[in-house]
């Protein structure tokens, strides 16, 4: 091979592989949902919903862990979701902690307990927005207690109710249910059942969910 | 043994240009440790507006480039230029991996894969030096004095 034709063969392979790999990466992006794995499990009394259920048409559920970095990325994507569809945007968040995420069960407790006082999703957010502040510490039980009271909690019910053994076996359950639906990875969104591979921007999320309506319109008026 | 690296450094290629990539079209990257997000939006992962794995592609592609020119022209001195890139390469890659394990606490896939990538080249191209390029006798004379 002459010298000329090897290094035109360099760049040409060179070339290809930055090519290939933007088409892959632009492809991904655009595509959203590829694979049409179905959630076998349907909404459960005990899952932990925001939007209204009366008017919504679309079902997003959510697994996902609290000390997971991507899903804290996601959580404002979601909850932008949640102000441009509040009629017709039903979101479920289930539990599915990490075993590397060492407070990762702790905080879904947390949620849980900040549940049973009936404000599950005003800490489920405060735990995404001040995830760096309690992930590393050793024992977050007290950051937990602080933004129960900033949240205008009773505290000394929620400090009980963390160590309530039925709240992490609830916690537990949903998690085993995430791994009956293969989900492997936080977060996991299923929309209208089905599983999506996670979009990367906001505009392709809401894209899917856009289809996803007009799907439900259309078999409604059918 | 040249081609065992010229793969590797074609691999490193990848990884890193990957990783520019969704850098800059602000992607989400899928990850199995859960930990990419943390360790590419980290302050460490840009040197001002650069981000790292854009000077990690640079590097794995003037590697491969010097790995193809060694095979063609045979000159112990592009090797040794190469030995001296890895060996600095590795530093920094032991480095990275340190703010990984104990700066940010989280680990990235992508990154472990590309620490890993230089550590084999560096290592293998030292292995491989007086394979490639034997001492001359007298050279050898000469050290075994």
């Amino acid at each position: 091979m002459s010298k000329t034709s090897l290094w035109a063969g360099v760049t040409v392979l060179v070339v290809g592989v930055v090519v290939v790999l933007m088409l892959l990466v632009k492809m991904s992006s655009d595509l959203g949902s590829g694979s049409a794995v179905s959630l076998k499990t349907a909404l459960a009394a005990t899952d932990w919903t925001r939007g209204s259920a009366s008017s919504s048409k679309v079902t997003l559920i959510e697994y996902a862990d609290f000390q997971c970095p991507a899903c804290a990325s996601y959580h404002p994507l979601v909850k932008e979701l949640e102000r441009e569809f509040p009629n017709d945007l039903l979101v479920v968040y289930r539990h599915f902690p990490l075993p590397q995420h060492k407070n990762a069960v702790m905080a879904s407790v947390a949620a849980e307990a900040a549940g049973k006082q009936g404000k599950f999703w005003e800490m489920h957010d405060v735990l995404f927005e001040k995830q760096t502040e309690w992930s590393d510490v050793s024992d977050p039980k007290e950051l937990f207690g602080s933004y129960a009271i900033f949240l205008g909690l009773n505290g000394a019910q929620f400090a009980a109710d963390l160590l309530d053994p039925s709240l992490e076996a609830k916690v537990n359950s949903q998690k085993l249910d995430g791994v009956k639906n293969n989900v492997n990875s936080t977060p996991t969104f299923f929309l209208d059942g089905v599983r999506l591979v996670n979009p990367r921007s906001y505009a392709s999320f809401k894209e899917l969910v856009v289809d996803a309506l007009e799907k439900a319109d259309k078999s409604s008026s059918n | 043994m040249i081609y065992t690296l010229i793969v590797l450094a074609f691999l490193g290629f990848i990884d890193a240009t990957y990783l520019t990539i969704e850098h800059f079209m602000g992607g989400i990257i899928p990850c199995t440790t859960g930990g990419c997000e943390a360790v590419t939006n980290s302050v460490y992962a840009t040197i001002g507006p650069v981000p790292i794995s854009l000077i990690g592609a640079f590097y794995y592609l003037s590697v491969f480039v010097l790995l193809i020119l060694v095979h063609q022209e045979k000159k112990e001195l592009y090797y040794k230029i190469f030995l001296l890139i890895e060996a600095g390469a590795f530093l920094t890659s032991l480095f990275l991996v340190y703010l990984q394990l104990f700066v940010i606490g989280q680990i990235c896939d992508y990154c472990m894969v590309s620490a890993g990538i230089t550590t084999s080249l560096f290592v293998l191209g030292l292995l491989f030096w007086r394979k490639i390029f034997p001492l001359k006798p007298i050279e050898q004379e000469v050290a075994s004095v």
